[in-house]
């Protein structure tokens, strides 16, 4: 047989999944249009479609899995079973299984059999008729209980809102990310329509080559078209040249053919610049059009990260026990695949945050006087040649009082500093690293994954800016400002004393000319009012180390505003030389850990341009204006931390663990001793079991939290017990790490310790 | 007739099944064209008369494959068809020449029924 099989397998593979995505995506979409025929239908194939290719596969695992659920849909399709809240889990789960064998089948290795249990379930699902007495599908499928409402819950404000943040909503809505704005009722249709065009499979390598020779084209030509701007005036030049000569050489016999020689030659160079220079345009135009074109083949909308999310978030949603609804705007917004690879987990973790911190609960909610269901909306939009992702809740909002707390237990600033700091500064410290305002580090909130995390990813490795927009009991926004893509970047070039160098333009927010009387005196320093902010000013000059001339020729000042998250800073230049598209290229290994320096570029004269790493900007400008900053001791005496475990080696393993580390740690045997040791002494950590004789882990935790000196002191709970009933009982007796020993390795103990106490 | 041995249009609504059944055949030696649904089968049929044999689908959105088959067959009503299903509780009686099961073992009865459908249908 000539056929392959296995060369098909890739395809088989990835068709499979995109089949998984549909099937989720509209599980999701009957959460909110229950019972639309259309929408089961679709899921009914895409089942179908599965077993069938997967038959002819002959990946007979695949077959009997997607052929259960097959069954379960086609039964829901008719009416015979209703798509209940806990069906709908079993799908899911199903999915997730089909998704698993997908992957290993991908991998190359040996497809297990069908899962047996979830098989039985599914079956079981098919047969069991749950409707009391109404066989036709009913108009609400799924129980109150749900976490993503019908339609008509979203209150009319909330699109207006949306509408206001997102201004591409007007734009064609792209059917699989359009969830729930209150005027689209229309249920998601399967994305079915794209699949006419033709498409090639492209090696995503060879793909990556493309765009970086473009990206050094681009470069290029902006040189080139600068040369021949050049050619252009010494062209000119020389025309005044041959026209003086001519006037000198009349009076003189004889040179006159020598000038006219020298003008015909004239002539034909103004000629072939001519020519030259309608080349140069008409390259530009093509050159434009042709990183555009090469930019969009690796573009994908992000719809392909916000649809995954939509499913994120009910299932943790769920498992928080909040009551939300979850809005998606702007999902046809295209950005890089490079980025959407990347911003997939920045962004599940942004959304945990807001679940953990921003959204109450239904009863706190309402005492707020607020609709007992929360809102979180994700939506994005083009921004000035960026992409801005903003993720929004209706939630509390950030506690500056809180943040402040939380910086001095953790001893990140004393306290001196922090009541100085602005409201700005303090709510950027939720992007220090170990900072977390979470009252627990559970399973959910990502153990030892802070924002800290979100915001390396966002503005080190994507060369973007986060910012956050807060206010308190009304809720918070993250703004996510990302370019386009990864391989040509808008950049500003500024000069400072001859020197140049180059400021992405995704963190620029304003660039000012004004008289130097505009900047005025602050403690020490500068500053400038710009719509009734005071933003401080440093000189780029001072800040790079560089000799500034005090007082400049003029009175003007010039003024690039660069932002890191609220905060921005004024920075002052000598020259704003133009904005550029360069192609930039990372710094080679040996210089990597400079911290100002986030890559270079090559300009025109084949110089070096360093483009600058624009929180480091910050964090000099701040050293400049405060020599002093005051860290609280870290690290000058080491730690005590108590472990509290009734088994002789559990104790002594994390013993072990803890003072390879460099803690010091003392242990107790139960809670009883452990809560008599702790009168005695002041430990800076404890680590303690929850089941042990005389006093348990959670009346431990409980009774030291009533106790002042240690209300701030944090207390992990090491544990067997991973039911959710555990872990809330855990997060109401005060712990601050919730650690299930299963889950259990010495990097993770590590990582939460140094989390909590550094 | 185009190709070494003849034209085939190849109908189903999962382009993985197409394209797969597509490579087969034209491992095989057969030219072979492919549709999406019923009324992309038509047209296509119409553009390339000198097709020999169809194979369709059965169960597709819009046309049914035997339905396609049956609107072929009335502007060429001695066109071989072969009609593919899932499931083998399909009866397509006198409608088609064979009715070929997508299962496990289609990669090596594609090419066996098509050669046998042709061979029936071979002029004297």
């Amino acid at each position: 047989m000539a056929f392959d099989q296995s060369k098909f397998l890739a395809r088989f593979v990835e068709e499979a999944r995109e089949h998984c995505l549909r099937i989720s995506a509209g599980l999701l979409d009957l959460e909110h249009s229950s019972g639309d025929v259309e929408t089961l239908n679709s899921l009914f194939r895409s089942a179908h479609t599965i077993k069938g290719s997967s038959r002819m596969m002959k990946l007979v695992a695949i077959t009997e899995l997607s052929h259960h659920m097959e069954d379960v849909l086609d039964a829901v399709r008719g009416g015979k079973v209703s798509l209940s809240a806990s069906l709908a889990d079993l799908l899911f789960r199903a999915v997730d299984a089909l998704s698993a064998m997908l992957d290993t089948v991908a991998a190359g290795a040996q497809l297990p059999e069908a899962p047996k249990v979830l098989c039985g379930e599914l079956s079981t699902a098919a047969r069991t008729s749950d409707i009391q007495g109404d066989v036709s599908p009913p108009p609400h499928l799924m129980p109150p209980a749900v976490v993503l409402a019908p339609i008509e819950a979203v209150p009319v404000e909330v699109s207006e809102a949306v509408s206001a943040v997102s201004p591409i909503q007007e734009s064609e809505p792209n059917a699989a990310s359009s969830v729930t704005t209150a005027d689209d009722t229309r249920p998601a249709k399967p994305t079915g329509k794209v699949r006419q065009m033709d498409y090639l499979r492209i090696n995503a390598v060879k793909l990556d080559d493309v765009i970086r020779l473009m990206g050094e084209i681009v470069s290029e030509q902006g040189k080139f078209r600068r040369q021949v701007w050049r050619l252009h005036e010494i062209e000119r030049a020389t025309e005044r040249f041959m026209v003086r000569l001519a006037e000198s050489c009349r009076t003189q016999e004889g040179s006159v053919e020598l000038a006219e020689a020298g003008a015909a030659i004239h002539q034909s160079l103004r000629l072939a610049m001519r020519s030259m220079s309608d080349t140069v345009i008409m390259q530009d135009h093509l050159v434009g059009d042709l990183r555009e074109t090469s930019l969009s083949l690796s573009m994908l909308p992000l719809s392909t990260v916000f649809d995954t999310l939509r499913r994120t978030v009910r299932d943790l949603a769920r498992e928080h026990g909040k009551d939300i609804d979850f809005v998606v705007n702007g999902g046809e917004t295209e950005l890089d695949r490079k980025i959407i690879e990347r911003i997939g987990d920045p962004l599940i973790h942004m959304i945990r945050n807001s679940l953990d911190h921003g959204l109450e609960n239904p009863e706190e909610r309402k005492a707020a006087g607020k609709p007992a269901k929360g809102l979180l909306t994700l939506s994005a939009f083009y921004d000035g040649g960026c992409v801005t992702i903003a993720l929004s809740d209706d939630g509390k909002g950030v506690s500056a009082e809180r943040i402040r707390q939380k910086a001095l237990s953790k001893r990140l600033y004393d306290a001196d500093t922090l009541a100085h700091m602005s409201r700005s500064e303090i709510t950027n410290l939720i992007f220090l690293p170990g900072f977390s305002t979470s009252p627990i580090i559970t399973d959910l909130s990502g153990r030892g994954v802070g924002m800290d995390v979100v915001r390396k990813n966002i503005v080190d490795d994507l060369k973007g800016t986060i910012i956050i927009d807060t206010k308190e009991g009304h809720g918070t926004t993250f703004f996510l400002r990302l370019p386009l893509n990864l391989a040509v970047f808008q950049l500003f070039m500024v000069s400072v004393n001859g020197f140049v160098c180059a400021l992405p333009a995704t963190s620029i927010a304003k660039m000012l000319s004004v008289h130097k009387d505009e900047i005025i005196d602050i403690v020490h320093k500068q500053a400038i009012r710009v719509q009734e902010q005071i933003i401080p000013v440093e000189s780029l000059a001072a800040i790079l180390g560089r000799p500034c001339e005090t007082e400049g020729h003029t009175d003007e000042r010039l003024l690039v505003i660069v932002r890191d998250g609220s905060e921005m800073l004024g920075l002052m230049v000598d020259e704003i030389l133009g904005r550029e598209e360069m192609v930039v290229k990372p710094l080679p290994g040996h210089l990597q850990n400079l911290r100002l320096v986030s890559c270079v570029t090559i300009d025109e004269e084949n110089s070096i341009v360093n483009v600058l790493h624009v929180p480091e900007l910050f964090r000099l400008a701040r050293e400049l204006a405060a020599p002093a900053p005051t860290h609280a001791p870290a690290g000058e005496s080491r730690a005590t931390i108590l472990v509290v475990d009734d088994s002789f080696n559990t104790r002594e393993i994390e013993k072990s663990i803890l003072e390879a580390y460099g803690y010091f740690v003392i242990t107790a045997s139960d809670g009883q001793e452990a809560l008599e040791m702790a009168r005695d002494q002041m430990y800076d950590l404890v680590i303690t079991d929850v089941e042990m004789p005389r006093l348990d882990g959670f009346s431990l935790t409980e009774r030291l939290r009533n106790d002042d000196r240690y209300r701030n002191i944090p207390i992990i709970i090491v544990t067997s017990r991973e039911k959710d009933e555990d872990k809330k009982r855990g997060i109401t007796v005060g712990a601050d790490a919730y650690i299930v020993k299963g889950a259990f390795d010495q990097s993770n103990l590590l990582e939460t310790v140094k989390n909590l106490i550094g | 007739m185009s190709g070494e041995k003849g034209r085939i249009l190849m109908v189903d609504d999962d382009p993985f099944v197409v394209e797969m059944l597509a490579i087969i055949l034209e491992a095989d030696g057969y030219e072979v064209s492919t549709a999406e649904n019923g009324e992309d089968a038509l047209a296509k049929f119409t553009a390339s008369p000198d097709t020999g044999l169809i194979i369709s689908d059965m169960n597709m959105p819009g046309m049914t494959g035997l339905e396609l088959i049956g609107r072929i067959r009335a502007c060429n009503a001695s066109l071989p068809a072969i009609l593919l299903t899932g499931t083998d509780d399909v009866d397509p009686g006198q409608e088609v020449d064979e009715y070929l099961l997508k299962d496990e073992n289609i990669q090596d009865n594609i090419s066996l029924s098509v050669e046998r459908v042709l061979a029936r249908h071979a002029p004297e």
